[in-house]
């Protein structure tokens, strides 16, 4: 099919042409134009189906306020559902899809649910499928869902990448038409860093869409004027097809600019999108004004539009619905809109003006005090229904309707942060209220300064503004001669009668009537009507509808719209795609991951990963001959019992702390006593937090007398070092004490069991010997020949141990001559599972313990509580509460049956009686099986456990139904007495 | 002197992307400085004796015998172009010895040099810093990708990136990716 509804002129580049598909059938159009335009200009009126009665539906406006031309864009794993026809800038090779319909879009066989209407009110669903009750999960619901609704994703995964940045501006101006233009064009000449951002593909605003907004000059050619020394000047961003999608707070704007979505397909390595957080100093919001609907029967078939909307489809893209076109209008904008079509060749049926002092016209028949009633036209207007001023009913011929009601300014950035907008009873609009964000500024139309001179004038007073607060000179510049007509407007919304149903909002089917019904029933309250009939909550947010609601829900309730109130305006201004908010930021790039320093040599060695936190640690290091992991980490936890095994533990915290009051600080975190630990030495110690609550465990070694290197769990590194930093800075400002994490400085590695002595001998080059670095000793030393390290004779796993540190760079090739000093003795590389096993058996505690709720009594630790010396939680670990005779204590369970596996989790119950929540006993934290014990184990919290030492209970798991006997010990299952780590 | 060999986080890593070059700034020390109590002005002197001022927020000072960052009230990191093999936390803590706590961090971190011209591009894309209005010499600390990072500006086509080292390889890729993007 030809143009043929293509007019003269436009903004379109006619000596190309591109090819794209709707609904399977090829059309074409010219760069320049919108999917919506290039539609109208091939004839097409119909664009797609209704959410809830299936009506048929073509575009109402031109622009991102769009409710009804949503189609599906793009195939396969790009298509994006309810994408909005009006703003889909047309590409070669677009295909879109129309949506909502069961069998083709011109024989929707879903339309049967207009003829149900009576019955699918607003609410319907609250007052119908009450019964049986069974069946709204599975019948009603999916059958609503399925007969209701927009666009379906493709359930695949986006294929595009998007991208986030950072921008930073003295003056950012939202909205590049006659005002912002302005705006712009004075605070870039007078030096400022602007960035101007707009979300059309074309700046301009309403000169691209309207004529004789300028009187000397067209006003396309200023806006293009101005463009161009924009773009020249070097402080000033010029952002089209950038739409700023909320304000937050101080001066931050989030915006999403399309760098592709017009190419069609996004180039290799480029994003489809980025989402900018702008960083504002002041802001200037001309986001321009949103014409309103007037509400009458049938006023939603295609061709019938708002005004503004007809008006703009045929002076910037040259085309029109229908040659034959009528306007319904109430102010005089219908009338501009009349003179513009009749200039583009198009015939005016009439304006239908419902003042009965409407200006007359030469050019046109204008129906003053008239209204129009109704329309027909099965799938787009042929005749709309006229009732004159004298009362007289006709019919009148046309395919295309435009209709003004008036203008809303675009309030909705300048409510963000709760803000609400103001009845102007003058212009009958909502304008901007007092509290603005930060620094914002509006101007223009969305400040209810409608003429094109207001606007200009008020972007040279919003800039000047602006530029006095930022400290620069503003420059003079000339303003173009604008016209500057009043608001001539009566307020009307909807045409009275009932003759049928009349829309509201026309993306979620809401009419005058359920409206009305709403009022009934009894939501009144303005959130309550918008929840009821979810007016205003569709993917449009009720651009075209909300304030027409509110208008309607007044005059019923017989009140001043300002009494109804508004609704809350809310980012984002316009639907984003969730793949702007996730940016690179997904599947494995959904996080950062840190390698230890040992990550390559492990990997050499067919080292098993799993993610710690960030951290990827060696889970285990199966060998060939190993069938399954448990037969690997048996194999590494009996390896550090009988000969020697090493562990990159570098993942654990680590805080230096120094200063000369360093003891006092840590003698203050530690609930245990630090103040007395001699250089050379090394404590275990627990952290309690205010409440009481162990915080976490570790260790703290004295390297010299003002010099502490403090341990956390791994899990706990960032917490720990944030609290003692709070500790430092809030509570002991005066303390001489400096904090610095050295996690990552130090590559660290256990190397643990009866051999490890001699293997560390070969590398440090210090005396080892028992009497010359004793258990818990710690000590600066060298390794290989001078390379300095640290050495801490620590033990996690219970055995003799010790855990050397070099700078990191030096981790790979430590770790490499750790093996080679410990082949005779078949050094053994163990994962954080053996880590688990040898730490169970000795009973140490670790993150599964210390989950939050624990105290050091639980943990069998509530002498470490010094009472001698004040430390942080001390005070609340004295509660009643947690110091009850019953309170849970640490124990060991072992498995009557060796071989029967234990799981954490599980709770202890008594051996008979009933299992349930209030007879439970305690819980399992850790299991694992030890393959020195050949047993199962598990470290569990039980009431009172310390005391019940050889009885038996019941293990439990209500999710497994599992149900194991098993007995009480102490959770020290190997070498209780801790003689082998003095060894 | 020990035969252990160091290895960098990315093994020296120089690539050219587009018009961006990234390349991994090795042989670097890194030291922190925090002055002790009532030891700020020895600190003070002995920063601006060795970098020719005393680096305030956001700044950098840099002489022959490198680099001075400001990481917060009275902390500093020094940088300075030698192996790893050189003690320098120790040389440092000669120096100023009770005066300031001194602490090894030549290991903590990964150093990234970002040259071109379109660096400003680059840099809207990583991270909240105002690159455009900065000055050579002008450093902040923000997030990169999830990970806390220096920016310490070099010229208008240059700057570095500190890192930390652990996830150094991360890093990179976020830096690689951008580049690709622009």
């Amino acid at each position: 099919m030809s143009q043929i509804n293509r007019l003269k002129d436009g903004q379109i580049e006619r000596s190309e042409t591109l090819h794209f598909y709707f609904d399977g059938k090829r059309y074409s159009g010219h760069p320049g134009d919108t999917l919506a335009s290039a539609l109208l200009a091939n004839g097409v009126r119909l664009m797609g189906r209704s959410f809830k009665y299936h009506r048929p539906r073509g575009p109402f406006s031109s622009g991102s306020e769009e409710p009804n031309a949503l189609v599906t864009l793009r195939d396969g794993a790009r298509a994006e559902p309810n994408t909005r026809a009006t703003t889909a800038e047309l590409f070669d090779g677009l295909t879109a899809r129309s949506q909502n319909h069961v069998g083709s879009l011109r024989f929707d066989m879903m339309a049967i649910n207009d003829r149900l209407a009576r019955f699918l009110t607003a609410g319907f669903y609250y007052k119908t499928f009450m019964w049986p009750a069974a069946f709204w999960e599975k019948l009603y619901e999916p059958l609503i869902r399925r007969s209701a609704g927009l666009g379906a994703l493709s359930a695949l995964d986006d294929p595009d990448a998007y991208d986030k940045g950072f921008l930073h501006c003295d003056l950012l101006v939202v909205g590049a038409g006659p005002a912002g233009l302005a705006t712009a064009l004075l605070a870039g000449r007078s030096g400022a860093e602007v960035i101007l951002a707009d979300e059309d593909f074309r700046l301009g605003g309403r000169f691209n869409a309207e004529t004789g907004l300028l009187t000397e000059e067209n006003g396309v050619d200023w806006a293009a004027r101005t463009v161009a020394e924009l773009t020249s000047m070097e402080k000033v961003r010029i952002m089209p097809r950038t739409t700023v999608i909320g304000a937050f707070d101080h001066g931050i704007f989030g915006a999403v600019e399309r760098v592709s979505d017009h190419l069609g397909k996004t180039p290799a390595d480029r994003p489809r999108q980025i989402l900018w957080r702008i960083h504002s100093k002041r802001s200037i919001l001309a986001a321009g004004a949103t014409e309103r609907s007037i509400a009458f029967a049938n006023n939603d078939r295609p061709g019938i539009m708002l005004a503004s909307a007809l008006g703009a489809f045929a002076n910037r893209w040259a085309v029109t619905p229908s040659r034959r076109a009528a306007i319904f209008t109430n102010n005089d904008s219908g009338h501009r809109v009349a003179a513009d079509l009749l200039a583009k060749g198009i015939g005016i049926a009439g304006v239908i003006d419902t003042r009965d002092d409407a200006p007359v016209s030469k050019d046109f028949e204008v129906f003053a005090d008239a209204q129009v009633l109704d329309t027909s036209g099965r799938h787009g207007l042929r005749s709309i229904k006229v009732r004159d001023g004298s009362g007289k009913l006709m019919s009148i011929e046309c395919g295309a309707l435009g209709v003004s009601g008036g203008w809303n300014p675009n309030v909705h950035l300048s409510c963000h942060h709760g803000g609400k907008p103001v009845w102007n009873d003058e212009l009958s609009v909502f304008v901007p209220g007092p509290k603005l964000p930060q620094g914002m500024t509006v101007i223009g139309a969305a400040a209810g300064r409608f003429s094109t001179h207001e606007a200009l004038a008020s972007g040279v007073e919003g800039a000047t503004d602006a530029l006095g607060s930022l400290g620069l000179k503003a420059q003079a510049i000339d303003l173009p001669e604008a016209e500057d007509a009043p608001v001539e407007i009566t307020p009307f919304w909807h045409v009275g009668g009932d003759a049928g149903r009349a829309w509201i909002d026309q993306q979620n089917d809401v009419t005058v009537k359920d409206i009305s019904l709403a009022y009934q029933e009894g939501f009144r309250a303005v959130e309550h009507l918008k929840r009821y009939t979810t007016l205003g909550m569709a993917t449009d947010q009720g651009k075209t509808s909300n304030v027409a609601g509110l208008a309607i829900m007044a005059e019923i309730a017989r009140k001043e719209i300002p009494e109804v109130g508004s609704t809350v305006y809310r980012p984002p201004y316009t639907p984003v795609a969730i793949g702007a908010f996730a940016g690179r930021a997904r599947g494995k790039d959904f996080r950062p991951t840190r390698l230890t320093p040992s990550h390559d040599w492990a990997k050499e060695r067919g080292a098993v990963f799993v993610e710690a936190g960030n951290w990827m640690r060696a889970q285990y290091f199966p060998t060939s001959s190993e069938t399954n992991w448990r037969q690997t980490v048996d194999r590494e936890a009996l390896a550090v019992r009988t000969s020697v095994g090493v562990c990159d533990v570098t993942t654990l915290g680590k805080v230096d702390v120094q200063g000369s009051d360093a003891a006092e600080f840590l003698n203050l975190v530690y609930a245990n006593g630090v103040l007395k630990l001699r250089v050379g030495k090394t404590r275990y110690g627990i952290m309690l937090r205010e409440d009481g609550i162990v915080m976490d465990d570790g260790t703290a070694a004295r390297l010299a007398e003002t010099h502490f290197v403090v341990t956390t769990t791994t899990a706990n590194a960032v917490p720990v070092y944030r609290h003692m930093e709070f500790v430092r800075q809030c509570l002991c400002p005066a303390m001489d004490v400096q904090l610095m994490s050295t996690t990552e400085a130090w590559a660290q590695f256990t190397v643990a069991g009866p051999r490890s002595r001699e293997v560390l001998a070969k590398i440090v080059d210090q005396d080892l010997s028992n009497g010359a670095f004793p258990f818990m000793a710690c000590a600066n030393v060298t390794v290989s020949g001078g390379l300095r390290a640290r050495l801490f004779r620590i033990s996690f796993s219970g055995e003799l141990a010790y855990e050397i540190a070099v700078p990191t760079p030096y981790g790979d090739a430590l770790i490499r001559r750790i093996m080679e000093a410990g082949e005779e003795f078949q050094i053994t590389p163990y994962g954080i599972e053996a880590l688990g096993v040898l730490r169970i058996e000795k009973g140490h505690p670790t993150g599964n313990e210390l989950n939050g709720t624990t105290t050091a009594l639980n943990l069998g630790l509530g002498r470490m509580v010094s009472r001698k010396k004040d430390c942080i939680g001390k005070v609340l670990s004295r509660r009643e509460g947690l110091n009850t005779l019953d309170a849970l204590n640490l124990i060991g369970i072992r498995p009557l049956d060796p071989e029967t596996e234990l799981r954490a989790g599980g709770h202890l119950m008594a051996l008979g009686g009933t299992v349930d929540a209030s007879h439970d006993q305690g819980y399992v934290t850790s299991a694992c099986y030890s393959p020195n014990l050949r047993s199962h184990i598990a470290l569990a919290y039980l009431k009172s456990g310390g005391d019940r030492l050889g009885e038996h209970l019941r293990l439990v798991s209500p999710l497994t139904r599992e149900t194991v006997e098993v007995e009480v010990v102490s959770p020290h299952f190997v070498d209780p007495e801790g003689s082998r780590l003095r060894e | 002197m020990s035969d252990l060999r160091p290895r960098s986080a990315l093994d020296g890593v120089d690539d050219v992307i587009g018009t961006i070059r990234l390349r991994e700034v090795t042989n670097i020390s890194l030291v922190s400085v925090a002055a002790r109590r009532n030891s700020q002005d020895r600190c003070h002197a002995w920063l601006r004796m060795t970098f020719g001022a005393v680096p305030g927020p956001n700044g950098s000072e840099s002489s022959v015998a490198g680099t001075a960052l400001w990481m917060g009230p009275d902390q500093w990191m020094l940088s300075r172009q030698i192996g790893p093999d050189f003690d320098y936390a120790g040389n440092i803590k000669t120096e100023l010895d009770e005066a300031a706590s001194v602490t090894e961090q030549t290991g903590s971190w990964v150093m990234i040099e970002v040259t071109g011209d379109r660096l400003a591009d680059a840099f809207e894309r990583l991270c909240a810093i105002p690159i455009r209005t900065m000055q050579p010499g002008e450093a902040r600390r923000t997030q990169i990708n999830h990970q806390s990072c220096f920016v310490v500006l070099e010229s208008k086509s240059a700057a570095r990136i500190l890192g930390a080292r652990s996830s150094a390889r991360s890093l990179w890729h976020a830096l690689t990716m951008t580049a690709r993007a622009l």
